[in-house]
C-alpha cells in the first residue's frame, strides 16, 4: 500500500498541471483555481489512508476530488436561490479578464461557448475534450453513467458549434 | 487555453501547492487528538459533577430566605417558625 506521500507526490508530479487546469476551466478565476488546487492536494494527503481502490484508479480518485473543490468554489459565489449553472455570464465575464493580452481570440470565445453548458455537462466535456478521458474513467469521476455522458456529450458540443456560429463573424 | 498562466508558472504553483500539503497533519495523528480529546472531555465531566455533588444543597425555605432583605424577613412572621404543627383532626 502506498503512502500518503507517495500518493500526494503522484498526484502532484503526475497529474498536478492536469488538475490545475481541470478546475481553472470550471472556476475560471487563477486566484479560485490556486485555492481549490491547494485544497484538493490537502485533502489526497490527509484522506490517502482511506482510499480503498486499486492504484489504477487513483487518477480518477484525484479528478474526483479536485471536481469537488472547484464545485465548492463555485457554491460560493452563487447568490440565495441561485445555481452554479446560473453563473455563465458571471464566468464567461472573468474570461475576458483572465485572459492574456494576446490570447486568440478563438480561443477565448471556445472559452465563452463551454461555459454556457450547463455544470455537469461542461464538466465531461472537458474531461473528454481537453483531458482526452474515456468514458468509463468519466463514469468514475462523476457518478455518472457512460451513456449519460456520452449524451451529455453530444449535447454540450451542439450547444458550443451554436454559440460559435452566433457569435463568429 | 487563452489564459495569461505560462506552463512553468503552472508547474512552480504546482510545486507550492505540493510542500504546503505534505506540511498538513495526517489522519493518524488526527486519531490521537481525537483521544486526547475524549479524555479531556471526561475529564471535565468529572470535575462538573463532583462540584455538584460537593455544594451543600439549601432547603426550600433556605433559599427563599437568601433572596429577601432583612427588613421583607423581619416582616414574615413565620420566619421564627421552626416546625410546622402536624395537623390533627379533631
Amino acid at each position: 500500500m502506498q503512502s500518503a506521500t507517495e500518493i500526494l507526490n503522484l498526484a502532484a508530479d503526475r497529474y498536478g498541471e492536469q488538475l490545475y487546469w481541470h478546475i481553472r476551466r470550471l472556476v475560471v478565476s487563477h486566484d479560485d483555481a490556486e485555492d481549490a488546487l491547494q485544497e484538493t492536494f490537502i485533502k489526497i494527503f490527509t484522506k490517502a489512508a482511506s482510499f480503498r481502490g486499486e492504484p489504477g484508479s487513483l487518477p480518477a480518485w484525484f479528478y474526483r476530488i479536485a471536481t469537488n473543490e472547484a464545485l465548492q468554489i463555485l457554491r460560493k459565489r452563487v447568490r440565495l436561490f441561485q445555481s452554479v449553472d446560473d453563473l455563465s455570464d458571471t464566468l464567461s465575464e472573468l474570461i475576458a479578464t483572465e485572459s492574456a493580452p494576446d490570447a486568440s481570440k478563438a480561443s477565448v470565445l471556445f472559452q465563452k461557448a463551454t461555459m454556457q453548458l450547463p455544470t455537469r455537462q461542461r464538466i465531461a466535456f472537458n474531461l473528454r475534450y481537453y483531458d482526452d478521458l474515456s468514458y468509463e474513467e468519466i463514469a468514475r469521476i462523476t457518478g455518472s453513467s457512460e451513456g449519460s455522458l456520452r449524451t451529455n456529450y453530444h449535447y454540450a458540443v451542439k450547444t458550443i458549434r451554436k454559440y460559435l456560429e452566433d457569435h463568429t463573424i | 487555453m487563452p489564459y495569461k498562466e505560462s506552463p512553468g508558472y503552472v508547474r512552480e504553483l504546482v510545486g507550492r501547492c505540493k510542500e504546503t500539503a505534505l506540511r498538513t497533519p495526517v489522519a493518524s495523528q488526527g486519531r490521537r487528538t481525537w483521544l486526547w480529546s475524549i479524555a479531556a472531555a471526561a475529564a471535565i465531566v468529572v470535575a462538573v459533577v463532583g462540584i455538584a455533588l460537593s455544594v451543600p444543597r439549601r432547603t426550600p425555605i433556605e433559599r427563599f430566605l437568601a433572596g429577601i432583605t432583612d427588613e421583607e424577613a423581619a416582616m414574615i412572621t413565620c420566619y421564627n417558625l421552626e416546625e410546622i404543627p402536624e395537623y390533627v383532626n379533631e
